[in-house]
């Protein structure tokens, strides 16, 4: 390796350095492989190429070595069906999160009326008591309040009341009472004012009831 | 003049496959590039004999490199495997040594780098400039009638050698541990042979700095 003919390898070393700090650096004592090298390297060469000649799938099946600590083949599979498993736990969570505040929120009435227990309409949505007292109850005795402006797009006169079809003044509560309405989908939004629809003439049926008729003042 | 020997070695390559005169003993009078050339041919006989050659210099040059005997025998193990995978880039234009010597070199440096990414106090204080503070040695200082102790200053030298800058390390070792040719190492270090000079130069200053109480 060491071409001695060379004249820069010759040359006289004239940089000041200690001439015996060179001659105790050449002397260092050469430092030689280990005894079994060459059998370790014939294995670990062995190793790779057995490797090299698997297809490439059959590689990710392997024991994995890092440094000095090999993992196992079938840590790769339990790995794998942690994630699974978290990931199926995750996704379960968050849609029974999400069917569960759907549900809430577009309850059918009869449910919300056996939760309430005394027979009065719940809301859909399970407003607090203070919301569901700003809901107005149109009083049959008391004549009708003042209607409101109408609206560009409506006729000025307001249709004949009949007893089968909800009254005027409840299109007009409608979207006031449900503040959620622009929120919600059209689908959504129908079926509360469905809801609502009935739950008024449910209300006006029982109120109808319940008040005696008037005694015939003639008699 | 170099393809003229690349062809020449190609053809005696090709007369000894033909010829089948592949045996350890007639392999073992070939030069390395012939050997090289063989085992790109993938005559496994060659890679032996080249491993034979090499592992003892390589052994000493990584050790006095990395001051680790045991990182050493793993680089070792990791140069002749590189060596054995990447056959196919080795050309006849540079010489198997410096090749074999480049390719140790730099499994060196990474695993120093590995090293020092590990350790918390930096042996090597760098500056803005080429020149780089090395911090003295601990002040253990053996006493006047243990200066003889040749195998106490050898342990010292190989402390001081892995305290110097990886640059100037890799040339004192090639220069003047492994007594290569400053063609060869230019060859190694991928530098012009100034540079070389230059290094080995400023390296060996810096040694007899740390060593200074025992060259005086």
């Amino acid at each position: 390796m060491t071409d001695t003919t060379d004249p820069m390898h010759n040359q006289p070393e004239s940089d000041g350095t200690n001439e015996r700090l060179l001659a105790d650096l050449k002397s260092l004592p050469e430092i030689s492989a280990p005894l079994d090298f060459e059998l370790h390297l014939k294995r670990k060469i062995a190793d790779i190429e057995q490797l090299a000649s698997l297809p490439w799938w059959k590689r990710f099946f392997r024991p994995l070595n890092i440094g000095r600590v090999t993992v196992p083949a079938f840590a790769y599979g339990g790995a794998a069906a942690v994630i699974v498993l978290a990931a199926s736990v995750y996704v379960y969570h968050v849609t029974n999160f999400e069917q569960q505040l759907l549900h809430d929120r577009i309850a059918p009435p009869t449910q919300l009326e056996q939760k309430n227990g005394d027979g009065t309409p719940g809301t859909p949505d399970d407003a607090p008591a203070s919301e569901q007292m700003e809901e107005p109850v149109v009083a049959p005795e008391q004549p009708p309040p003042a209607p409101a402006a109408p609206s560009p797009g409506r006729s000025s006169v307001p249709p004949p009341a009949r007893d089968d079809m909800p009254s005027q003044e409840t299109f007009e509560l409608i979207p006031h009472t449900r503040g959620i309405m622009t929120e919600q989908s059209i689908d959504e939004a129908d079926h509360i004012v469905s809801d609502s629809l009935r739950r008024l003439d449910s209300l006006r049926r029982l109120r109808s009831d319940s008040v005696s008729p008037p005694e015939d003042s003639t008699r | 003049m170099e393809e003229t020997q690349e062809l020449s070695l190609e053809q005696k390559v090709e007369q000894r496959i033909v010829g089948k005169q592949l045996d350890r003993a007639s392999l073992e009078s070939l030069c390395d590039e012939e050997l090289m050339l063989l085992f790109q041919r993938d005559v496994h006989a060659a890679f032996d004999i080249l491993v034979a050659r090499f592992k003892d210099p390589l052994s000493n040059y990584i050790y006095r490199f990395v001051g680790n005997m045991d990182d050493a025998a793993d680089i070792l193990q990791d140069t002749f495997i590189r060596v054995y995978r990447k056959k196919h880039l080795y050309r006849t234009i540079a010489r198997v040594s410096t090749w074999i010597y480049t390719i140790a070199g730099n499994l060196a440096k990474s695993e120093l780098r590995k090293t020092y990414k590990k350790s918390t106090i930096p042996l090597v204080l760098r500056r803005d400039d080429d020149d780089d503070y090395v911090l003295p040695l601990p002040d253990d200082r053996p006493l006047p009638d243990r200066h003889t102790n040749s195998a106490m200053l050898r342990e010292k030298i190989q402390q001081a050698l892995t305290m110097l800058p990886e640059v100037f390390r890799e040339a004192v070792i090639l220069r003047d541990i492994q007594e290569l040719s400053y063609e060869e190492i230019a060859e190694i270090i991928d530098m012009p042979i100034g540079t070389v000079k230059s290094r080995i130069s400023r390296g060996r200053t810096q040694l007899q700095e740390l060593l200074k109480d025992y060259y005086d």
